[in-house]
């Protein structure tokens, strides 16, 4: 298998040789020009040139994008497309996606604020994408763009378009990267001496001075790492200095009136980084993830008037992983001990004890591995017609979609045993325990998940476009049907009838009607179809006779919409009847092996269950400054209702039984998107300079929560942003026992001792309990989203850089305790940032920054309140990328028609408050930064 | 014109083609409807009402109620049971929150009950009479069986929170989504009413066997009439405590008539039901050791139990640390293991004795051994012998060695190899005839104050002092008998020590210790354990100790109603005194 790897790199290598070679000596004319066409936008079913777009939408092109990412889609939409949130989080390779929101969150409980992905429209995931062969997204945002998503539109819609062939001489274009992967900032922790003395610390503090490390075991560590006195770090001794990651693409683009093509094929390789995973021969245990895509489209005119689209894709892919989990591997590696035992007690044997027994390096080296395959095959036809002669305008078009998603996951199974190291013999060798558990040697192969999902689409549509003197009339009326069957569930079904109507006068004055019959399976049959109207207008003040573009406004334009849009995603499905469902087992007889399983009532009905639904208001306007500046910007309100709410808060359990979920709740939401663009060209200076900016704020108008006693009315969520959390207020550490003794004001948590946290009584009811927690400020995800790019060029050289700042989330420490609450939970490690910290003690009572350390449960510090919250503001170097262009002479000359070579850092800078750690990694894999460099041949 | 008809002709074939494409598939879903149709749909239902039933081991977090009571201490600091230790539980956060659980028992009792109601099978009457018998009879047995699980999860209420809303029929909502229906707290007296009624009609059904036989093997962990009279004499017990009688209590948290000749009724009838199952004749004591390890097997002293499948779960989470994935769990306290008499004459044991102090536990109850893991003794697979003492494989400093000196051998299978990831089944036992002779021996005491009385013309068959040895005189326990000179508030003490010390690890200490309102000198006393030095081969030195300051207060003698049920019902569930 490792043989395999080492097999595919090679075939690389030998394709990227023959492919410079080829592209060296090619004899190939090559046209660069490029026809300077109209700017088009991608809408709903179709596009629109760009005066006539009434609605709220924001395009990036594909280009743009590829530089923020190794391979992942979504990691490439930071703060690129104003309106867009991503969710920072680490990834590890192979790991699908990030969470994306539209501005923001609009709806909360189990509703999916995810915004609908279309890709050449069909519903797809990003993750079933590769970047080399998007032409642009585009992001629609309002009511007027999405109407036609109907019951799915609510959380915005994303369109991807993928690169098409063109009526041009067949260009080929080869790009081919590799680079290498490096932790961002790892967690730090102190040593094994100055954890015996932190140790020692927290004994005192509990009175279990008796148990403490002596000075004796203590002056050992000194010494340095040892079998008797280890001291040393798990991620020196189990992670590599650098992964690597390479990706190769090779595609052709071409065509004739008749036929166009666009075909593109690529690998892509991404190592783990962990190390010492090559121990057994016939496997690796590190992560290794292998992706091999490929597209064709194809453009096909088989009659006059009638044009055919056939496109097929896909990826396949293999990740090869530990047999044990992430989190399980990175948990263990901030909580195992480093003082206690070696990483290996004796060679071939891992240290560890009965308590700390799965060696965090014997889960990366001694379990055996996994092997996740999956693919993702996608193909589509689509059949287009276009009338002639008196009907001239008119189209007919259909198209069908199938794709299949599967993925299946194999463990090969091992185990391993430790030893932990018990004392030494007079002549100071360690003495060792038996093996602690069963060392085996051949994994044991299994299949633990097999998933499969198939989608079919279809759709038809009918457009009209007519010029009528002044007038241009657009008109639509499409169908949409969808079902996906994932595994054995009841297939998730979509049905729309949509239209659209269109009018522009003099290109100046432009208007449109949209609206959607549009349902899902999910609701009760009389809410299923639901209708969906829209309507927006736009004016384009510069096309006005009297506008005079002199004074510098090169073009303005201005844009509003209103209208509804619909989610369906709310959590549940068929829960408008009473069902029975599984509940409960239990074992009767002798024997003990007759499992019975229960049915018993599932939750009860909510007979009126309905689709969210959303009204938006959007304003807007674009202008163009000194042919050199952009300005796009737009304020939206968006009204959501018919959220689903728990009734459990109102109903006592003694019903018995779960009560459903109602919809009741709202939202109000509003914000700006903007963005500003400036492009210059001074002799041979390029400049080029982009900043988007997305905000949004939210407001819970209602939420059907539980009364509240008058005394903690404050605790309300009505009023409330989306995302805010509630904790108490530290006001300092007790100092000593008279102190807590002479406080009227009683924790309710367990006894406190000095160097406890205090906290605020909020209510003045002399006690410190639940009902003094309050709203914290801050929200668990950022609402403010800046991107700024820096583009420059000189000759042949280019230089960018894109920043990226995001704004208003605070972190809670407490969601990574193994790091931030010392020797929670078994752990046996503490932070550098505890440490600096300097936890309480007698001796520095004033100056202490952190609470007491304590061996034992410490329920009044280790909950949720302002102590533990940090500002997570952050700016991040995305990208940074340093390029050179052949100039076209001499590329000619190569009989190349453009070369460019590059170095590229990602993630290479940051700022946050935390420092400590990377926010986005605070447990589980590290985020990366990576270095790479490529080159991209077209001839 | 043309334009219009190719618009109205495409429109008309897309709404004809999409005919029921929303519909959902219903092969996977199960409606109300269909449900008591079929025979097993109804047998599955009263499997669920099963389910909820408490599961003993490990059933709090991973630990259990005898760490949060004078019995022992959770080694895990983080396991929520500590919540009870120091005192950091109320109306907001209690580790031991039935509440909700229980009325979801109840309410599919309810479900059951209802549904089955209007079965008759007529169906089958002339065209299979063989058949429509055999379900009839399964229909009054299993509606027996339904009407025991509901007064067996509102006992459960009961004993924790005195009254509680007594529901006995599905609860609806209304329009707006509120509960039809007063949902308001329902006095002590009429919720053990309705126990003891519930118990009285599945004793009285016959088609339900007073004991599951032999040749009833597959039964086994079904409840019985044996187990209704059981649940019968616990709730009388219980209700003629002292929790229940004192003066001036609202109707909601106990009796309101505690005169001495009420309270005499009331220990009567207890001692009346106690003896109930006692003459069934059905169950016998069997040699102590055997009755916590009886695996998928059936006990003769078993009344009701609930078995679990083959793990290790509960015994790898009290293995001693030094053994392979042992988790140590629970660590006995000093202060069970001091309530162990001496073999010998049935004294107290007595550290100021040097000889007993300088050989703890040796010349003790035999019970002691068979249920506490003590100092040096031979234990596990490969068995070796445990080292409590400081250093020792299983003692301090060593993370998670037992914080007491002690570590638990009831319940807990004591040869298996974990390393081989060897399992053991389980049964959880509710009831055992042991209780029983306990339950008669207090309540005859507190009935007729005096420890030697007995009337057989009146059912009263043995005496207190009786019934207290029955239990100490049992097979390889062997204590010598309460002489009968004993006054009945001496026997009263002792009858309590009995029982703590035979009944430990049952789930018992914990209510035992509320209802006799003895909380205070008890859980909230200092939580004891031994240090242990190695002074020679096998030779120790063993210090008793303070592990852990204990925090109870009498308001906890009830468990506070959760706020969230306080606040939903708009006050009409009221909160226990002093919460």
């Amino acid at each position: 298998m490792k043989i395999n790897r080492y097999k595919s790199r090679f075939a690389i290598l030998i394709i990227q040789v023959l492919f410079f070679q080829l592209s060296v000596f090619a004899q190939q004319n090559v046209s660069a020009d490029k026809k300077a066409d109209e700017k088009k936008v991608a809408v709903a079913y179709g596009e629109l040139s760009a005066d006539a777009v009434t609605s709220s939408i924001s395009t990036v092109s594909g280009d743009n994008l590829k530089k923020n990412t190794n391979y992942n889609v979504s990691e490439s939409l930071f703060g690129m497309l104003p309106g867009l949130f991503v969710e920072e989080k680490a990834l590890e390779p192979g790991s699908a996606k990030l969470n994306m929101f539209i501005r923001g969150k609009s709806t909360f409980g189990n509703a999916s604020n995810a915004p609908l992905v279309f890709v050449d429209g069909f519903e797809r995931d990003l993750s079933e994408l590769t970047m080399e062969d998007i032409e642009n997204i585009s992001v629609l945002k309002d009511a007027a763009s999405c109407a036609l998503y109907g019951s799915r539109g609510a959380n915005g819609v994303i369109l991807v378009t993928t690169k098409r062939g063109a009526e041009q001489k067949t260009s080929y274009t080869f790009r081919s990267e590799y680079g290498f992967q490096q932790p961002t900032k790892l967690p730090r922790f102190v040593g094994s001496k100055d954890f015996a003395k932190f140790y020692n610390e927290a004994l005192d503090n509990d009175g279990l001075s008796n148990l403490k490390y002596s000075d004796e075991k203590i002056a050992g560590y000194d010494n340095g790492n040892s079998v008797l006195n280890p001291d040393f770090d798990w991620a020196n001794e189990m992670l590599a200095a650098s992964a690597p990651i390479s990706n190769v693409n090779f595609s052709a683009r071409g065509g004739n009136q008749s036929t166009k093509f666009y075909v593109n094929i690529g690998y892509l390789n991404n190592t783990g980084i962990y190390k010492g995973t090559d121990k057994y021969t016939d496997y690796s245990t590190n992560i290794n993830y292998d992706r091999y895509n490929f597209r064709t489209n194809l453009d096909l005119i088989v009659l006059k008037g009638l044009s055919v689209k056939m496109d097929v894709s896909g990826q396949i892919s293999t990740k090869n992983a530990p047999n044990s989990s992430t989190s399980s591997i990175w948990n263990a590696m901030y909580k195992y001990p480093t003082h206690l035992f070696p990483v290996m007690a004796e060679p071939g044997t891992l240290g560890g004890t009965p308590v700390y027994y799965n060696s965090p390096m014997g889960q990366i080296t001694e379990l055996g591995y996994d092997r996740i395959s999956s693919r993702y095959l996608q193909s589509s036809i689509q059949a287009l017609y276009e009338f002639d002669g008196t009907l001239k305008g008119l189209s007919v078009g259909a198209r069908y979609a199938y794709d299949n998603i599967y993925s299946i996951t194999e463990n090969n199974t091992k185990t391993f045993g430790v030893k932990d190291v018990l004392g030494k013999t007079t002549s100071g060798d360690p003495i060792l325990s038996q093996l602690i558990g069963k060392n085996s040697t051949v994994p044991v192969f299994s299949i633990s998940g097999e998933s499969q999902l198939r989608r079919n689409s279809f759709e038809a549509y009918s457009q009209y476009v007519k010029n009528i003197g002044q007038s241009t009339i657009n008109a639509l009326i499409m169908y949409h049907q969808d079902k996906q069957y994932v595994d054995q569930y009841s297939p998730y079904a979509f049905q729309t009838l949509g239209g659209k109507l269109h009018y522009g006068y003099k290109n100046t004055y432009f208007a449109e009607l949209s609206g959607s019959f549009s349902g899902t399976e999910v609701f009760a049959p009389k809410n299923r179809q639901n209708f969906y109207p829209a309507a927006s207008a736009a004016w384009v003040v510069s096309n006005e006779d009297f506008f005079n573009t002199t004074k510098g406004i090169d073009y303005l334009k201005f844009n509003t919409s209103a209208g509804f849009v619909g989610n369906s995603s709310v959590g549940e499905r068929f829960t408008y009847r009473q069902l029975y469902v599984n509940s409960g087992s239990i074992i009767f007889g002798r024997g003990n092996t007759a499992i019975l399983y229960g049915l018993a009532e599932g939750t009860l009905p909510n007979i009126d269950l309905k689709p969210e639904r959303a009204f938006k208001f959007d304003i807007g306007m674009n202008m163009k400054l000194f042919s050199s500046l952009t300005l796009d910007a737009t304020y939206f309100i968006e009204e959501r209702s018919n959220i689903l709410t728990t009734s459990s808060s109102q109903i006592s359990s003694v019903l018995g039984v779960a009560v459903p979920n109602i919809n009741k709740g709202k939202t109000s939401v509003s914000g700006v998107d903007a963005s500003l663009i400036y492009n210059k060209q001074l002799r041979d200076v390029g400049i080029s300079l982009g900043l988007n900016l997305s905000y949004y704020n939210s407001v819970i108008k209602e939420i059907n929560e539980q009364a509240l006693p008058d005394f903690a009315s404050y605790q309300l969520q009505k009023g409330q942003a989306i995302g805010s959390s509630l904790g108490l207020q530290a006001i300092g550490f007790y100092q000593n026992d008279a102190e807590i003794a002479s406080d009227p004001v009683k924790p309710q948590f367990g006894t406190v001792k000095p160097g406890d946290i205090k906290y605020k009584d909020q209510n003045g009811d002399n006690k410190i309990d639940d009902y003094d927690r309050v709203y914290l400020p801050g929200l668990n995800m950022a609402n403010v989203d800046l991107g700024f790019q820096i583009g420059l060029n000189y000759k042949g050289f280019d230089i960018s850089a894109f920043l990226n700042a995001q704004l208003g989330e605070s972190i809670y420490l407490g969601d990574s305790p193994l790091l931030f609450w010392p020797l929670t939970d078994e752990s046996a490690r503490i932070t550098q940032y505890v440490a600096d910290r300097k936890p309480w003690t007698p001796g520095n009572a004033t100056s202490a920054n952190y609470p007491r350390l304590t061996t034992q449960d410490s329920p009044n510090n280790y909950r949720r309140s302002d102590f533990w919250m940090i500002n997570g503001d952050k700016l991040l170097l995305r990208t940074l990328e340093l390029g050179y262009a052949l100039n076209a002479t001499t590329a000619k000359k190569l009989f190349l028609a453009n070369a460019r070579v590059y170095v590229r850092g990602m993630n290479l800078f940051s700022l946050d408050h935390l420092k400590a750690v990377d926010p986005a990694a605070m447990s589980g894999y590290p985020m990366m930064k990576s270095f790479q460099m490529g080159f991209n041949l077209s001839f | 014109m043309k334009l219009k008809k190719i618009f109205f002709i495409l429109s008309a074939i897309l709404i004809v083609t999409s005919c029921d494409y929303l519909e959902p598939d219903s092969l996977s879903l199960k409606y109300k409807e269909d449900v008591y149709q079929n025979l097993s749909y109804i047998d599955q239902v009263l499997t669920s009402a099963y389910s909820n039933l408490p599961a003993g081991y490990n059933d709090i977090d991973g630990s259990w109620i005898a760490s949060a009571s004078d019995e022992a201490e959770e080694v895990d600091a983080s396991k929520k049971i500590h919540h009870f230790n120091i005192g950091n539980w109320n109306e907001f956060n209690n580790p031991d929150d039935v509440w909700a659980n229980c009325y979801k028992g109840i309410r599919k009792t309810c479900d059951f009950l209802e549904g089955t109601d209007t079965i008759s099978w007529y169906a089958y009457k002339g065209n299979n009479e063989v058949e429509y018998t055999r379900r009839k009879v399964l229909l009054k047995r299993t509606r027996a069986e339904a009407k025991f699980l509901q007064a067996f999860y509102y006992f459960e209420l009961v004993k924790r929170y005195g009254g509680v809303p007594l529901i006995t029929k599905k609860l609806n909502l209304d329009d707006n989504g509120a509960i039809i229906g007063n949902i308001a707290r329902e006095s002590f007296a009429n919720c053990v009413q309705h126990i003891v009624n519930l118990c009285d009609s599945v004793i009285a059904c016959p088609e339900l066997s007073v004991a599951w036989s032999a040749t009833e093997d597959g039964y086994a962990g079904r409840a019985s009439g044996g187990a209704a009279m059981a649940l019968k004499s616990r709730t009388l017990l219980y209700a003629a405590s002292d929790l229940y009688n004192q003066p001036g209590l609202s109707s909601v948290f106990g009796y309101t008539d505690v005169s001495d000749d009420a309270r005499k009724l009331r220990w009567e009838s207890a001692a009346k039901a106690a003896y109930a199952v006692i003459a069934t004749g059905k169950y016998t004591m069997q040699p102590y050791n055997l009755i916590f390890t009886l695996g998928s097997g059936r006990g003769t002293e078993v009344i009701f139990e609930r078995r679990s499948g083959s793990d290790n779960v509960f015994d790898k989470a009290n293995y001693p640390i030094g053994f392979e994935k042992g988790a140590t769990g629970t660590c006995p306290s000093q202060n069970l293991v001091d309530a162990y008499e001496m073999k010998a004459d049935g004294s107290k044991f007595d550290w100021n004795n040097p000889i007993h102090a300088a050989n703890p536990y040796a010349g003790r109850d035999p019970r002691l051994l068979m249920t506490i893991l003590t100092n040096n003794e031979l234990f596990g697979l490969p068995a070796r012998k445990v080292e409590i003492w400081q250093g020792g494989l299983d003692g301090l400093p060593r993370q998670k060695a037992t914080k007491t000196g002690y570590y638990l051998k009831k319940w807990v299978n004591t040869a298996l190899d974990f390393s081989l990831n060897n399992t053991t089944f389980h049964q959880w036992i509710y009831f055992r005839i042991g209780e029983f002779h306990l339950n008669y021996a207090e309540a005859m005491n507190e009935a007729f104050k005096n420890p030697t009385y007995k009337n057989t013309s009146i059912g009263y068959m043995r005496s207190a002092i009786e019934a207290t040895n029955i239990v100490r005189s049992r097979f390889g326990v062997g204590m010598p008998g309460i002489p009968a000179t004993i006054s009945y508030e001496d026997l009263r003490q002792r009858i309590r020590n009995e029982r703590r010390v035979e009944l430990a690890f049952e789930g018992h200490r914990w209510f035992d210790a509320r209802r006799w309102m003895i909380g205070s000198t008890t859980l909230g006393s200092d939580l004891r354990g031994v240090n242990i030095v190695k002074t020679g081969d096998n030779t120790f030195l063993y210090t008793p100790t303070v592990v852990e300051k204990r925090v109870y207060d009498t308001k906890m003698n009830l468990y506070p109603i959760p706020q969230s049920e306080i606040n939903k019902t708009g006050g009409s569930i009221i909160q226990n005194p002093n919460w």
